[in-house]
């Protein structure tokens, strides 16, 4: 019957709500929103600060769990929310790219960028090559050493996408990967994320600026809990 | 496992960065574990240095005084010794063992030598006190029988003494005033201790029958205040005890069942009840430490619940990359444990310089006493142990909370 054969997205969701509860009283914060992400695609995400946009990217990313609705992932549907294997799924699939960098003060870029593969259980001697080699990817193939503090803004969030990327993620998830810049530095760290994506990378960002916005291929509005 | 190394690393580096409020928050710790240390320690140095000053002595020996000159009970004829008791013991067919028996006085007189008065402590006794003592003459001789029953004007002293008084000259031959009366030394002993001896007066050593004519009121012309009975070796010393005890009764007009007004012990005994008091001394400084340490770990509850505050954006950080509860809850178990365990072992440094500093010192002021420094293993382990328990039980809450932390929730913390 299928003449054309469609490829599976990546990310499918349906219905998918999420509702905060202040005592008695429900916060919905995404009313049953259906969306599909390809793989390799370049989204995002955006809306007023209060539009859910975050929740979303929250539910899309397993760090926390949908109140109701289907979540399938490359294929496979995510109807188990127990907190150690969405853990798992974080480590083996998510990379995460932060306002605040979230880097471990006085520890090396080395190290920050080990992390991830060190809950992974990857050996040492696998770690430190392909941390070194994501670092030099980013360009900081001689601040390898140095502390995440000594670092400048720019070089940080250089590191926290190494670190983002050492697992080789299926998705890379930017919240707001540029609000902590000066212009300059975040146009030189949207040119990574546009080289990444070249590369193939499925990236999807969470912004309230239209200007790096315009980076991605695609944009999803978002307001009130819904997809505009 | 390389996780652990990682995560002690990690509470290493904490812990020199929050230098002072580390020292404070594992002050508890220190002096609790370093008290324990101290304690155990010094108890052993002490019964290491009784031990040795026993078998200096022999340990084969019983004393026997009445509880009347230990300060303990009235003093009485029934309760006073006389030579006559003191025969009768030597000669009791119940108590063949007796190898030889001390039996005499003690008092305390000025001894005179040129321009130098100094006050001594004369042990009148007989012969036997040598033998009993398990002392030889250094020089010259001990007295005899025949000085002895001729109530001779001899006197034997110690090695000390005679550093003190003669400069280097042998102090064979000399005569000295004591109370006014000439004597004459006749011998040097190896430097008398008695036991926890050192303090007090020197003591020097005098035929009983000697001293009775010349200091003592005709009264007491027979009575002795202590005995020190020996018995050959190999001997049963509970057996021989109680047989002694049953002779003492006896020749005291006591029936078997009525309270005794003696003190009666074996040298082995004596160590038995000073380990007993040491035990009492140690469970006791134990506790006070205990107590301490208990409120030394309350406070690294604390500490580790400011930490796991502090960095909940870490906390965050590492969950949303992947680290599971129980990489959480294990990472900061580790930093308290490593926090108590510092704690120890500056607290067990303490302890064991405190204990050297003390055996320096009484060394300094005792040099013959020989007290030598030990340490006990047993007491390290306990301490690393008890160290460890504490990092675990008092850091269990503050990592459990962290380990619980939703990621999200840990990440917006402000």
């Amino acid at each position: 019957m299928a003449t054309t054969v469609k490829a599976e997205p990546l990310i499918k969701v349906q219905h998918l709500k999420k509702t905060y509860w202040n005592g008695s009283v429900a916060i919905p914060a995404v009313k049953g929103v259906n969306l599909s992400i390809n793989e390799g695609e370049f989204v995002a995400l955006m809306g007023p600060s209060g539009s859910g946009k975050s929740t979303l990217m929250n539910l899309l990313a397993f760090l926390d769990a949908p109140t109701s609705g289907s979540y399938s992932f490359a294929g496979v549907n995510i109807d188990e929310f127990d907190e150690r294997y969405l853990a798992e799924l974080r480590n083996a699939t998510i990379g995460f790219v932060f306002q605040q960098f979230y880097l471990l003060p006085r520890t090396s870029a080395l190290d920050n960028v080990r992390l991830p593969l060190r809950y992974a259980g990857v050996s040492r001697k696998e770690q430190i090559s392909r941390a070194t080699s994501v670092l030099e990817r980013v360009g900081l193939e001689h601040r390898l050493s140095h502390y995440s503090n000594e670092l400048s803004g720019g070089q940080q969030q250089r590191v926290s996408i190494a670190r983002a990327l050492v697992n080789d993620p299926k998705v890379l998830f930017c919240d707001e990967p540029t609000g902590n810049l000066d212009s300059k530095t975040a146009d030189e760290i949207m040119d990574i994320l546009k080289g990444l994506h070249k590369e193939g990378r499925t990236i999807i960002m969470v912004t309230h600026e239209e200007d790096i916005a315009r980076s991605a291929k695609r944009t999803i509005h978002m307001k009130d809990g819904e997809i505009i | 496992m390389t996780m652990v190394f990682v995560h002690i690393k990690t509470a290493l580096e904490q812990l020199i960065k929050n230098k002072g409020r580390s020292v404070l928050t594992m002050l508890g710790i220190i002096i609790g574990i370093g008290s324990v240390i101290f304690i155990l320690t010094v108890g052993e140095v002490a019964k290491n240095f009784l031990i040795g000053q026993i078998s200096q002595f022999g340990t084969n020996v019983v004393e026997v005084s009445p509880q009347s000159a230990i300060g303990l009970g009235e003093d009485s004829d029934a309760t006073t010794l006389t030579d006559d008791k003191v025969d009768q013991i030597e000669h009791s067919s119940l108590l063949p063992e007796i190898t030889a028996i001390s039996a005499g006085k003690t008092l305390i007189k000025d001894l005179q030598f040129e321009n130098t008065t100094k006050q001594i402590s004369i042990y009148a006794d007989r012969p036997d006190i040598f033998p009993v003592n398990n002392q030889k003459a250094l020089r010259g001789r001990i007295f005899n029988q025949s000085d002895f029953q001729s109530g001779a004007r001899v006197l034997v002293i110690g090695q000390n003494l005679e550093k003190d008084l003669f400069e280097g000259d042998s102090a064979v031959g000399k005569k000295v005033k004591v109370g006014g009366v000439l004597f004459q030394i006749i011998g040097v002993v190896e430097g008398f201790d008695q036991f926890g001896g050192g303090f007090g007066p020197d003591m020097v050593f005098a035929p009983l029958t000697t001293i009775r004519r010349l200091f003592i009121d005709s009264s007491e012309s027979n009575t002795i205040s202590f005995m020190l009975v020996q018995f050959e070796s190999g001997t049963n010393v509970d057996s021989f005890t109680s047989r002694l005890n049953f002779e003492l009764r006896r020749v005291n007009g006591y029936n078997q069942t009525e309270d005794f007004p003696f003190y009666v012990a074996s040298r082995e005994q004596f160590l038995s009840i000073f380990d007993t008091v040491l035990l009492g001394v140690q469970a006791f400084i134990s506790a006070v430490a205990g107590i301490s340490l208990f409120v030394g770990g309350i406070g690294i509850m604390n500490i580790m619940l400011v930490t796991v505050k502090e960095r909940t954006k870490e906390i965050g950080l590492r969950k949303a990359i992947g680290a599971k509860n129980e990489s959480i809850l294990t990472q900061f178990l580790v930093e308290s444990i490593v926090l108590t365990t510092v704690g120890g072992i500056i607290g067990i440094a303490m302890g064991l310089s405190l204990t050297l500093l003390s055996v320096v010192g009484i060394n300094y002021f005792q040099p013959d006493w020989g007290v030598a420094f030990i340490i006990v293993p047993q007491a390290i382990f306990i301490a690393c142990g008890v160290s460890v328990t504490v990092g675990m039980i008092f850091g269990l809450y503050p990592a459990f909370k962290a380990s619980k932390l939703h990621p999200i929730e840990a990440l917006r913390y402000e």
